[in-house]
């Protein structure tokens, strides 16, 4: 066990430094160059030439990757040339901002979409289950701008149900907090909702296809309890897999979520970085979002690892 | 690993006992199409002699015909499939057509801006006056000319690569999925949010750069599906011929593997347009006054609250356009694995 | 410092213009406040003029108020600021409105543009308005504990002028008026501007309507967010980027109420930094915030409506400028016929309409506006000037093009600006020009290099839309963005005429005669027409119905100093 996550994470690193020089080379070497992209179009040639070498932009690629890298590594992430604010305590809350965000959201999705999955398993081909089948599965699709306003709108517009910000009044206590998050998060789940439901309400099925069932209920143990149990077992690892294979878009789905909301995470940092050319705050988070990336598919391998015992034993 | 979300899938069962083994649920799809497919070829094999070797291919090809026919027919009887295509069909033709049927959709009107719908304006007007209608049906342009035109672009550019990489393998298949590994490391929004933002805007842009995102993930489905073919005794016979890598790739692998290329193509047009529109409403790329639907709706947001309509009919319009394409993906995946 | 003789001449001069029915009573409270007329002296011109006052501009919150109370905290909201705020250089709404709780000026602009005295107690200008005397408060201090004198407005203004670097608004009101070393600290309470040219509009420029020339330390080390030092009734407390900002009471403010009790009133602020307005208005909703210092009345229509709460408005002077660049094609060659053909396809109404719910000024392209400047007298007869596409289509011919043309129109994605430009490229189409709109981000439009106003977009693009928060007076836009001179002109306009004009403008206090020269101005700017003005913003402010005394002009200012929260 120890030896896969060790070698994982050894096979990590080269893979984020080739990361890493993506990102430097999107940022500082295609737009032509930095000056001009922090200059603009109008600039003459003599101030972009000036800025870049105060910059230091005119040394070799390979001397300007090493300093950043470098400073990087050892925690200077440099400062925003737009807010004049050093970029890692920017970057390090938002990131917590985004977290919470988004582990809300995989709280909640699991034990809604094990239910739904149950449910439509139990009434199979009904026009309940074939509705529950058919909206999870499409909402999939949707974009999450597109079922947020839609939310939004609903819930909180024309029901009121749920407030408008992402944000409570500061000082609010922390389940406030949670409170708020209530509609942000939805978009976000229903990224798995659909396949995580489904397969609760295949494991549901089988189940109740299977004849120690009867032996069971008949032993006095409640059917519903019969079949979250056997459901849920079958369903874990199945679940994690699809959610650590939909971190990507899980990823990018914050970056949505969090511009609609105004929610002030790593995903709109991002972008705001990306529409000011604020290149150091954008290098920053985005390097930040390729680790979390990685790391979340890390951790979801070791989770499936852990729960599939043919895997564990097989080192 | 960066798989993508393939939503109706084939069967259950295999897509099931795929998850629980962790394996690839593309890769359990593309076996499974592949078996099927590879039926026909197996007339071809055997024979050295160049006679047998024509008519045996004029067999094949009778049967590849049949086989089309009845494919077309069966996707004709899907439901699925069908529904899909009328309502793909309705936005090709509301982005080419649409400006003629419709009132104009960059008239501005102030005088009767953010009015709910009434029989003057079926859908409403915006905040400038504009007719919500008339922008609804034309904003399927832009996606309606990015998302397939990238779609092509992936599809070249990774099938190319993985055809590469999948029948060479060796070092040249090892240092190519190193790379394309990389490419994948950060999510495709990020990659394509940073490209975007520092190349520049424009259709064109955009086009390249979701095409380029989506090359090794086609790469791998191709690179995949190669490696299934490549041992079988038709590559092999056209290998002992002496036949140059190049021609066996595109005479004799690539028609073998349209059916999942044909999938993986309609499964990408699906992520396409979803990245295309998530682009442009993030704000990178197109300007106003395009009707384009991400762009209105985060334009329109803030009136949510006075004048829904602006909102959600374009949010219903993406939304129905992108669930078409994914049931026609699904159709497709359904009746090719039967 | 103004002879007796002089003083005692424009006094008469001014109640003359009022017994007249030439000016209003508040007019002449407003350039009488601006010579520099203590509140008692004006007290006693208004008292000699006869007849009855008919204008009710009253501040809004003035009446029925209630006693004030004592402690809370106020929310307000707003956006973020753009870059750092350093004061200097700031000219967003975001970092005016955050480094205005703790700075003052030396003196506060009125909503009717009237001014009051703040750090400075008084101010007279000489007989030829070129020399300008202002004597300080005694007994301030900034909170640090260093005391206010004439040395530090030396330093903030010399700070502002600096060649190397400096405040582009600050230098854009006193450019061709004040230069390095003109200011001097004559003793510890009296300082002395020496203007390179008569110039009445000045004391305008040392108040709230010079945004950049709040009052900072001799020795202030730069760094606001470290060192935010202020005379102000706040201080900065805590700040974190792009969320919000909370102060807390100055215990050592210097103002006092009208019943001596110590100010502010509140004990702390906090400014919550939501980007987008219909944010915003959905947060006032919620009952979360207090005060929203600037409403958009389109899309707040629910803010109107809310029983909780109350939206002041009140006429603004702000501005979208969509300037010509004359130095470009195609307005070289065209001139004045193309730049008018661009302004006859206007419907200003609609504009209006779609923009601000009908609630701002329409604008005729000229800067003097009786309606926006109301308090002023000096407004000539506003020039008319409605969408008419058969004359567009004579001017265009005129100018050259006669079967229409290409332009391209330049605007950063920042507040109405896009729609605007979606409006004018909507118009322009049946004379037959085509708009071509190039939309860029707000840095991007506002990035410059060593060079700055050489290379920056919003300078040197071929056409664009500015946008301008409030200005006291016609005179001061003009200097900012008409002379030939002008720092921040887009336009590039180069009129000698007008400048020569404008000089006598400023160099006389004569209202009849400020009337005829106006008019001038207003015609020559008027048949230029180097810039369009569509209008002029609406200005509105949301608050609470328990919150009450917020003051200050224009949507820059939330001067919460008296304000008072009763729940």
């Amino acid at each position: 066990m120890l030896r896969l996550i060790g070698r994982r994470l050894l096979l990590m690193l080269p893979t984020l430094i080739l990361a890493s020089i993506l990102i430097f080379a999107l940022a500082e070497v295609l737009p032509g160059d930095v000056g001009r992209s922090i200059l603009g179009q109008y600039a003459s040639e003599a101030d972009v030439a000036a800025l870049n070498r105060e910059l230091g932009a005119d040394r070799p690629l390979v001397v300007r990757y090493a300093v950043w890298a470098g400073s990087f590594v050892t925690g200077d992430w440099g400062e925003s040339p737009i807010l004049e604010i050093p970029v890692r305590p920017l970057v390090m809350e938002a990131l917590g901002n985004s977290l919470l965000l988004a582990g809300f959201a995989l709280v909640l999705i699991v034990p809604i979409s094990i239910v739904l999955g149950v449910f439509s398993g139990l009434r199979r081909d009904s026009w309940m289950d074939r509705t529950i089948t058919v909206s999870t599965l499409s909402m999939t699709v949707i974009p999450e701008f597109v079922s947020g306003v839609v939310l939004l709108y609903v819930f909180a517009v024309w029901l009121k149900w749920l407030p408008v910000s992402a944000l409570p009044p500061d000082g609010s206590p922390f389940y406030d907090r949670l409170y708020y998050l209530i509609l942000p998060a939805i978009p976000l789940m229903f990224l798995e909702l659909g396949y995580i439901a489904r397969m609760a309400r295949v494991g549901t099925v089988q189940v109740l296809a299977m004849p120690y069932i009867r032996t069971a209920v008949l032993k006095g143990v409640p059917r519903s309890r019969v079949i979250f149990g056997h459901v849920l077992r079958n369903a874990m690892v199945p679940t994690v897999t699809v959610i650590g294979s939909q971190v990507g878009w899980l990823i990018g789905g914050l970056v949505v979520v969090e511009t609609l909301f105004a929610y002030p995470g790593i995903g709109k940092l991002m972008v705001d970085a990306a529409q000011s050319s604020d290149v150091p705050l954008l290098e920053a988070s985005v390097l930040m979002v390729a680790v979390i990336y990685m790391l979340a598919n890390l951790i979801a391998d070791i989770v499936v690892a852990l729960l599939n015992p043919r895997i564990r034993k097989g080192g | 690993m960066n798989e993508p979300r393939s939503p109706y899938g084939s069967d259950p069962d295999l897509r099931a006992e795929g998850m629980e083994l962790g394996a690839d649920p593309e890769m359990l799809e593309l076996r499974a199409d592949a078996a099927a497919a590879g039926g026909a070829q197996d007339l071809a094999a055997d024979s050295d002699l160049r006679a047998q070797e024509l008519q045996a291919d004029s067999a094949a090809a009778l049967e590849q015909r049949r086989q089309r026919r009845y494919l077309i027919k069966a996707l004709l009887r899907s439901p699925t499939f069908m529904t899909g295509l009328v309502i793909v069909v309705f936005w090709v033709f509301m982005a080419l057509f649409s400006t003629f049927i419709t009132q104009s959709p960059t008239a501005t009107d102030p005088s009767v801006s953010l009015k709910a719908p009434s029989p003057a304006h079926w859908f409403g007007t915006d905040d400038l006056g504009r007719d919500v209608l008339a922008r609804t049906m034309a904003g399927a342009r832009t996606v309606l000319i990015i998302a397939p035109l990238a779609t092509l672009l992936a599809l070249l550019w990774g099938g190319i690569i993985g055809l590469v990489a999948g029948f060479y393998r060796g070092v040249t298949d090892e240092v190519i999925m190193r790379l394309i590994d990389v490419l994948l490391a950060l999510p495709i929004i990020i990659t394509s949010i940073l490209i975007l933002s520092l190349l520049g805007k424009g259709t064109a842009i955009i086009i390249v750069a979701i095409g380029a995102l989506f090359t090794p993930v086609v790469s791998r489905t191709v690179r995949a599906a190669v490696i299934g073919e490549r041992e079988r005794e038709y590559v092999m016979a056209a290998r002992l011929r002496g036949e140059r890598s190049a021609f066996v790739m595109s005479r004799e692998i690539l028609p073998n593997i349209t059916q999942p290329l044909i999938v993986e193509g309609t499964i990408r047009l699906g992520y396409a347009v979803f990245t295309a529109a998530t682009l442009s409403f993030l704000g990178f790329g197109l300007a106003p006054p395009s009707p384009d639907w991400g762009l209105t709706i985060s334009v329109e947001r803030i009136y949510l609250q006075i004048a829904p309509w602006t909102v959600l009919f374009p949010a219903a319009a993406l939304a129905s356009l992108v669930v078409a394409v994914n049931l026609i993906t699904d159709g497709l995946g359904r009746t090719f694995s039967k | 410092m103004a002879s007796d003789q002089y003083t005692r001449d424009y006094a008469d001069h001014l109640i003359e213009q009022v017994n007249k029915g030439q000016m209003t009573r508040r007019q002449l409270l407003v350039r009488a406040s601006v010579f520099g007329f203590s509140a008692t002296a004006i007290g006693s011109l208004l008292a000699a003029c006869g007849g009855s006052d008919t204008d009710t501009s009253a501040s809004p919150s003035a009446t029925g108020m209630p006693a004030p109370v004592m402690g809370g905290t106020l929310t307000m909201i707003g956006p973020a600021p753009i870059t750092d705020p350093d004061p200097v250089t700031i000219y967003d709404q975001g970092g005016i409105i955050l480094v205005t709780q703790f700075l003052e000026f030396l003196i506060d602009l009125n909503n009717d543009n009237s001014l009051k005295p703040k750090l400075a107690e008084s101010w007279t200008p000489n007989d030829t308005l070129d020399v300008w005397t202002f004597k300080l408060r005694q007994g301030v201090t900034f909170n640090d504990g260093s005391p206010f004198e004439a040395e530090d407005v030396v330093a903030t203004v010399e700070r502002l002028l600096d060649p190397e670097g400096g405040s582009g608004g600050a230098k854009s009101q006193w450019g061709g008026v004040l230069d390095p070393g003109g200011t001097k600290a004559i003793d510890a309470s009296t300082v002395e501007f020496n203007l390179l040219k008569p110039y009445a509009d000045f004391p305008f420029t040392v108040s709230g309507g010079n945004y950049n020339s709040a009052m900072l330390p001799r020795n202030w080390p730069g760094e606001i967010l470290d060192n935010p030092v202020g005379t102000g009734p706040f201080m900065l407390d805590q700040y974190v980027p792009k969320q919000k900002a909370t102060f807390k009471k100055n215990p050592a403010y210097w103002g006092k109420d009208s019943s001596g009790n110590a100010l502010p009133y509140l004990d702390g602020l906090e400014y919550v930094m939501v980007e987008d307005n219909s944010a915003q208005n959905l947060q006032m909703q919620s009952g979360a915030i207090d005060c929203q210092p600037q409403t958009i009345p389109q899309g707040a229509q629910a803010l109107f409506a809310d029983p909780n709460l109350r939206v002041d408005e009140y006429p603004g002077t702000g501005i979208r400028e969509v300037a010509f660049n004359q130095n470009k094609e195609p307005w070289k060659s065209g001139g004045a016929a193309l730049c008018q053909a661009v302004a006859y396809c206007l419907d200003r109404v609609a504009i209006n309409e779609a923009l601000w719910a009908g609630k701002s000024i329409i604008g005729t392209d000229t800067f003097w506006n009786s309606e926006a400047y109301s308090g002023l007298n000096d407004m000539p007869a506003d020039l008319p000037r409605a969408q008419d596409y058969d004359m567009a289509k004579q001017l265009l011919a005129d100018a050259g093009f006669p079967d229409g043309l290409e332009i391209e129109l330049t605007v950063a994605k920042y507040l109405e600006n896009p729609q605007l430009a979606q409006l004018i490229q909507d118009q322009c189409k049946p004379a037959g020009i085509n708009v071509t709109i190039n939309q860029m981000s707000y840095t991007e439009f506002y990035a410059g290099g060593e060079d700055y106003y050489a290379t920056t977009p919003w300078i040197v693009a071929p056409m664009t839309i500015v946008e301008w928060g409030s200005r006291p007076s016609p005179g001061i836009y003009a200097a900012a963005m008409l002379l030939p001179d002008a720092v921040w002109s887009s336009s590039h306009w180069n009129s000698p005429e007008f400048l020569s004009t404008f000089n006598e403008y400023q160099s006389t206090l004569d209202e009849t005669e400020r009337k005829d020269l106006g008019g001038k101005l207003s015609q020559l700017q008027f048949d230029a027409t180097p810039i369009m003005v569509p209008y002029f913003i609406a200005q509105a402010r949301t608050q609470k119905k328990t919150v009450f005394n917020i003051q200050g002009p224009g949507s820059f200012y939330c001067d919460c100093t008296a304000a008072f929260k009763t729940a």
